[in-house]
């Protein structure tokens, strides 16, 4: 990993989570046991689409054993959940719309007896026919899901005159492609345990990505004031954007509160697979020409989201997906169109990437293509119809001013040129390589709530406590707190206390997603050290009887300019003669551009990437034996993490391009279990992965550095499906590639011609 | 579950997904015989199930399928241990590979390593290390579906099991084709010692939709011994993978047997395994890929075999 | 393994068809009164409260709940209680010596082989596993050895340089 200097990596470290992982010792919330705890379990539907004519609960109430069971007449408020819209039934009424849809839940005094419990739940249903596909849920006669009807929301963008722009063309390509649904497979499932507390109140130790946004939405479905829920969140064991809505919270909630005692609900994985979020299936076809100097003049897009029952954040993913379809090109004429249609399929929602990965690889299929038909090298095709450094952003929005796209089509340019191998391969394989770039939008967007806030103080243990609403769910946000804010006031790790991940502690920071973790630590601290500081110094040249200016914070107390080897005060010496708290706080919203483009974006990365495959051509298996990423998501300020970050980012969308997909048949799952949903094992990726940092931001860039969470899974399917290209003349327009697809295409069922090739 | 019956039918509903543990009177009996064993089996019938390693019975009870009322652990009788070499009567020489070995150390051990290695590379091939350390090559075999099938058929090996009166040997290629299900005890695999020949070929191949630690889409074993002239003098092929029963590709063998390999012979090779191979699809692969799979990966093989290639 | 005699007996509510076993829990002599068909995973984590070995999967599919039976690597959702009697375990809790940490754990806490954490420990266990068998091992042989342990947060790149450095650091001590 190459580096300019910068301050946050001269050390080396290791998470302060660390110890306690490697060790097996931290507690995570599905670990949690409390005194009298029960069991819950729930109940979910036997058909992806019917309506509930009974549900009988009275042998289940009866086993011993059983302490609640409850159904949508127990639901103390509203009956719905949702992030965006609240239309998610907690517990079903008259009608389920997907097989995770719950119907019943029960709490009981062991696992098994639970178990046993929501077998004895008779519930009849009414089937109706199974909306299983866009298509059939848009067909005039479709039964309508939702009171609006099946859309749940389109979106479009126009620029120039796209018909006009074509009719200029000298070379169109116009494609479908298709991208599955893919599952977060956090390695923990959903689960934690709920506490009832005195006076009503209740403390929810479940993970998800926004304490707050939960404790909000549990109010509403409680019925009870916010004031009395604390969420404690953190640890989480993977989220990837899938634990951002409620899972199991609500239903351990109603338990807990109907009997008075700590439910703990922690779902097997076939539970999870069944119930949880995943990645929006797209259909995404576009139709882009260039002129005649091979500038891309016109591009036309179509994008068809299938997001199952709920809304949760599928119009925003859907939203992301049409901002983010011309990437970092400049085109005159372009048209983009986008819908997000209801079905009876597991429900679509958040997923690192955010609708971003779709149209990656549709957009960089298009101009692999393009180059192709042009006979260009695909670099220089891109280098062409690149965006530069003052260039709007892709909804001729203003956003911060950055080469990065340049940045990373040369770094990843000259990677190709060095690591661009001729080795022959084993008889029977073919090698190919495969670029491809892409940009990012960091943050929810223009026009959309985005606050983000932090508090430092000096605690009474004479610690410096900064407390952020984020949650730790892998990402290492806790390495990122303690690198900014010892770097930034001077002080050593023991010298804090970092809190996260517990709402009767924080204060508000916004969600832990949209990659912004990073950048709104950075830019809460960069407003708080000033004032904090401050602060600090006077109060212990209070103390000290000496004058401010001759004072300065460091590692283990105050010193004066003139003594360097020890504190004159310790920070604990100080906190026990000051007489007032010493507390700054800040609260501000995630920069946004300043137009008025509903849901653009103003900080973006860019990540170019290089992948090269070795294909089986008796199989059609297709194995990637170098992947290597440049990103420019400015300075890095955890080493290990921002490399954790692009690499895990980069397998993920390994597995989204040649194995993952959680299949479904008639609205039903046929991969409900690590079995058969694969993700990839350490023997399908390359042995050495590549990640370099360009850390280097615009001249007068007051935006810090930027998060990662997403950038290095954006742009891997595309590089991947340009290497197969390269190996064997095959283009892949959906995902995850198909062996199938690809021993169809070499030819290889003419024997005569099978046999040439290996020679 | 039921099957809908139409628009409109009532349907009573009382099977959600279900997992994990959920009987709570499960007897585990631990005989020491395999009379003991075969008997119990009789006394409960439909109710009780055979279990060593257990790594599939436990994965199929947290799939939905409760274990019966009685299981039969066999991992308390002796006999079913044990790698040993054994000389027959005639010249024949086999070695014995207990049922209850589990898969680990039949891949580790010195003796198969060096005589069967086929058999050691198909059990690379199966699951992961810990899966290795628990399951046993007689659960790999008595299912009938096992990615070490291929490469035993191929060895040709022989089985021997308990028929409730005695032990009956037979090629495990006849056994299979016989006894469809489990209902007999595999005390032990018997792998023929083969004279080594120079020009001769074995090969194993496991095709998944991931590197390793997958169900096999198709998986294939083959041998081939040739003479100076290229003569095929020895030739066996297998097929199997996923829920596919493993089977001989019987027309092709004979079509290779005591020819000399040219392209024409392969060609007429690949024609047989299209005409005698009906693999089924599935949501994720067809019928037709896995035959074409097959096909390419014997005869490529093959070609290596023949001179100058 | 620490050898002490003392035998913790765990009191259930016996039925009839409980079964007594009686193993070696990270050296410690335990008796415990189980369903014969109890998952080692849940006598680990639930009667236990040993709750480092983790459960994802249930099925051997993941490697999470990893832990050591006689000295080889098993999935703890696939072994039973009955299974269990006579043997010794070993879980990510009995690999640390006086509290220091293993040179696997430090390795992993160095090299930052390990995210959000929880396929840690099963992950540990398996290079533990590899390692005693194999102090020195090629690449083809460590992707095996961890090739039942899925990670979804690193990409193994963090989980490899760790293992590396593991085998490294293992192999100046002798």
């Amino acid at each position: 990993m190459s580096q300019q200097a910068n301050k946050y990596t001269r050390n080396h470290r290791v998470r302060p989570d660390g110890a306690a992982k490697v060790t097996g010792e931290l507690k995570y919330l599905t670990d949690l046991k409390r005194e009298h705890m029960l069991y819950g379990k729930i109940v979910r539907s036997a058909y992806p689409h019917a309506n509930i004519l009974s549900i009988n609960t009275k042998d289940a109430e009866q086993l011993p054993g059983v302490e609640a069971v409850i159904t949508y007449k127990d639901v103390p408020g509203l009956n719905g959940f949702g992030i965006v819209m609240p239309d998610q039934p907690v517990l079903c009424q008259d009608k389920v719309r997907y097989v995770g849809d719950a119907v019943a839940a029960v709490a009981a005094k062991s696992p098994e007896i639970a178990e046993r419990a929501v077998k004895l739940i008779r519930v009849e249903y009414d089937p109706l026919p199974t909306l299983d596909s866009p298509e059939k849920a848009l067909e005039v006669d479709a039964p309508l899901l939702h009171q609006k009807g099946n859309i749940l929301h389109q979106a479009s963008y126009q620029k120039g005159d796209v018909e006009k722009g074509f009719e200029k063309c000298i070379d169109i390509v116009e494609q479908t492609y298709h991208v599955p649904r893919q599952m977060h497979t956090y390695m923990e499932t959903e689960g934690g345990v709920i506490v009832p507390e005195a006076n009503g109140a209740i403390t929810v130790l479940v993970g998800t990505q926004h304490g707050y946004k939960d404790r909000f939405q549990l109010s509403r479905i409680l019925n009870i004031p916010e004031e009395k829920i604390r969420i404690v969140s953190s640890p989480i064991g993977g989220s990837f954007g899938g634990k951002d809505e409620l899972n199991i919270q609500p239903y351990a909630a109603i338990l807990a509160l109907k009997t008075a005692r700590p439910v703990k609900i922690h779902q097997t994985r076939k539970e999870s697979v069944i119930s949880g979020i995943k990645r929006h299936p797209m259909k995404i076809t576009m139709k882009t020409g260039v002129d005649e100097h091979g500038k891309i003049i016109a591009h036309q897009v179509k994008i068809i989201a299938d997001t199952g029952a709920y809304s949760t954040l599928g119009p925003a993913v859907l939203d992301f997906a049409v901002e983010h379809a011309t990437g970092p090109y400049v085109i005159e004429n372009v048209n983009t169109e986008g819908v997000s249609v209801f079905t009876n399929n597991g429900v679509s929602g958040e997923f690192r990437g955010f609708g971003g990965n779709q149209v990656a690889f549709a957009l960089e299929g298009q101009i692999d293509r393009l180059a192709e038909k042009l006979q260009m090298d695909p670099i220089d095709f891109r280098r062409m119809n690149l965006r530069k450094r003052d260039d709007v952003g892709p909804l001729g929005h203003r956003i911060a001013k950055t080469n990065g796209a340049s940045e990373v089509l040369e770094g990843i340019a000259s990677l190709y040129q060095d690591k661009k191998t001729n080795q022959e391969p084993e008889r029977w394989k073919k090698r190919g390589t495969g670029i491809a770039i892409t940009m990012h939008g960091g943050g929810l967007g223009y026009g959309r709530l985005d606050p983000a806030g932090g508090r430092l103080s000096l605690n009474e243990d004479g610690k410096i406590e900064i407390a952020f609403g984020f949650e730790e769910f892998g990402q290492g946000i806790l390495a990122v707190i303690e690198m900014i804010v010892t770097e930034e006031l001077g002080v050593s790790a023991d010298d804090l206390s970092i809190v996260i991940g517990d709402t009767s502690l924080v204060p508000p920071s916004g969600s832990t997603t949209a990659s912004r973790g990073t950048s709104m630590v950075w830019h809460a601290v960069q407003r708080m050290k000033t004032h904090f500081t401050e602060e600090i110094i006077q109060s212990a040249a209070k103390q000290l009887n000496i004058s401010q200016k001759h004072l300065r914070m460091g590692k283990g107390g105050i010193y004066s300019d003139q003594y360097h080897s020890k504190p004159l005060l310790t920070y604990k010496q100080l906190v026990k003669h000051t007489s007032s708290a010493i507390v700054t706080n800040t609260s501000f919203d995630f920069p946004t551009t300043p137009d008025e483009v509903d849901g653009g974006h103003f900080l973006y990365t860019f990540s170019g990437v290089m992948a090269q495959v070795e294909i089986d051509l008796l199989t059609g298996k297709v194995k990637v034996i170098d992947l290597d990423q440049v990103i420019a998501a400015g300075p890095v300020v955890n080493k290990i993490g921002y490399r954790g970050q692009i690499e895990g980012g980069g397998v993920m969308s390994l597995g989204y391009t040649l194995m993952e997909e959680a299949f479904m048949q008639e609205g039903k799952y046929i991969t409900e279990n690590l079995d058969s949903y694969l993700i990839p094992s350490i023997q399908d990726v390359p042995f050495a992965l590549g990640v370099e940092a360009i850390e280097s931001l615009d001249d007068g860039d007051v935006y810090g550095p930027r998060g990662v969470g997403e950038i290095g899974s954006v742009a891997v399917a595309p590089a991947i499906t340009k290497a197969v290209h390269n190996a064997i003349g095959y283009w892949a327009n959906k995902l995850p590639i198909s062996s199938e697809e690809i021993l169809n295409a070499s030819g290889k069922r003419s024997v005569t011609s099978w046999m040439k090739v290996g020679q | 579950m039921d099957k809908t019956t139409g628009n409109g039918s009532r349907l009573s509903h009382s099977d959600p997904p279900t997992t994990g543990e959920e009987q709570t009177s499960i007897m585990v009996w631990k005989p020491k015989q395999v009379e003991e064993a075969w008997e119990l089996k009789k006394r409960f019938g439909d109710d009780a199930k055979y279990i060593s390693g257990g790594t599939l019975l436990q994965m199929q009870r947290e799939q939905g399928t409760p274990f019966p009322g009685h299981l039969i652990s066999l991992e308390n009788i002796q006999e079913m241990n044990g790698i040993s070499k054994l000389e027959d009567n005639c010249s024949d020489a086999y070695l014995r590979v207990g049922a209850l070995t589990s898969l680990a150390v039949c891949k580790k051990d010195p003796l198969i390593q060096e005589g069967w290695q086929l058999l050691a590379e198909s059990i690379s091939d199966i699951a992961s290390p810990a899966v290795r350390n628990r399951g046993t090559i007689g659960g790999n075999i008595v299912y009938g579906v096992g990615d070490s099938i291929p490469a035993l058929l191929v060895l040709d090996a022989k089985v021997s099991w308990f028929d409730g009166t005695k032990l009956q040997v037979d090629s495990l290629w006849s056994y299979l084709k016989n006894f469809a299900s489990n209902q007999h005890i595999i005390t032990s695999l018997l792998l023929p010692e083969k004279s080594v020949s120079i020009q001769e070929k074995s090969w194993f191949k496991k095709v998944g939709r991931r590197e390793s630690f997958i169900p096999s889409l198709i998986t294939i074993a083959g041998y081939c011994v040739c003479d100076y002239d290229q003569m095929v003098v020895d030739i066996k092929l297998a097929v199997g993978g996923g829920s596919h029963h493993p089977q001989r590709l019987k027309i092709c063998e004979d079509i290779l047997y005591g020819s000399k390999i040219t392209d024409h012979l392969l060609l007429e090779a690949y024609e047989a395994i299209n005409a005698e191979f009906h693999p089924i699809s599935d949501p994720f692969v067809s019928g037709e890929y896995r035959r074409t799979v097959a096909a390419n990966v014997i005869v490529s093989e093959l070609l290596t075999m023949q001179a100058n290639r | 393994m620490d050898e002490s005699r003392t035998i913790d007996i765990l009191t259930n509510k016996s039925t009839d068809r409980h079964i007594l076993i009686s193993f070696h829990m990270n050296g410690r002599m335990l008796e415990l009164s189980v369903e014969p068909t109890m998952r080692l995973i849940d006598i680990i984590r639930g009667q236990l409260d040993l709750t480092g070995t983790k459960i994802s999967c249930g099925i051997g599919r993941c490697g999470a709940c990893s832990v050591m039976m006689d000295g080889h690597l098993v999935n703890a959702c696939l072994v039973m209680a009955y299974q269990v009697d006579q043997s010794q375990i070993t879980t990510i809790e009995g690999i640390n010596t006086n509290n220091q940490l293993h040179t696997i754990q430090k390795a992993f806490l160095e090299e930052g082989g390990f995210q959000c954490g929880y396929c840690t420990p099963g992950m540990v266990m398996a290079v533990k596993a590899l390692i005693y068998e194999n102090s020195n091992p090629t690449e083809e042989e460590i992707k095996e050895a961890l090739s039942g342990n899925l990670c979804r947060c690193t990409g193994y790149g963090g989980i490899i340089r760790s293992v590396q450095r593991a085998i490294k650091e293992g192999m100046n001590k002798n």
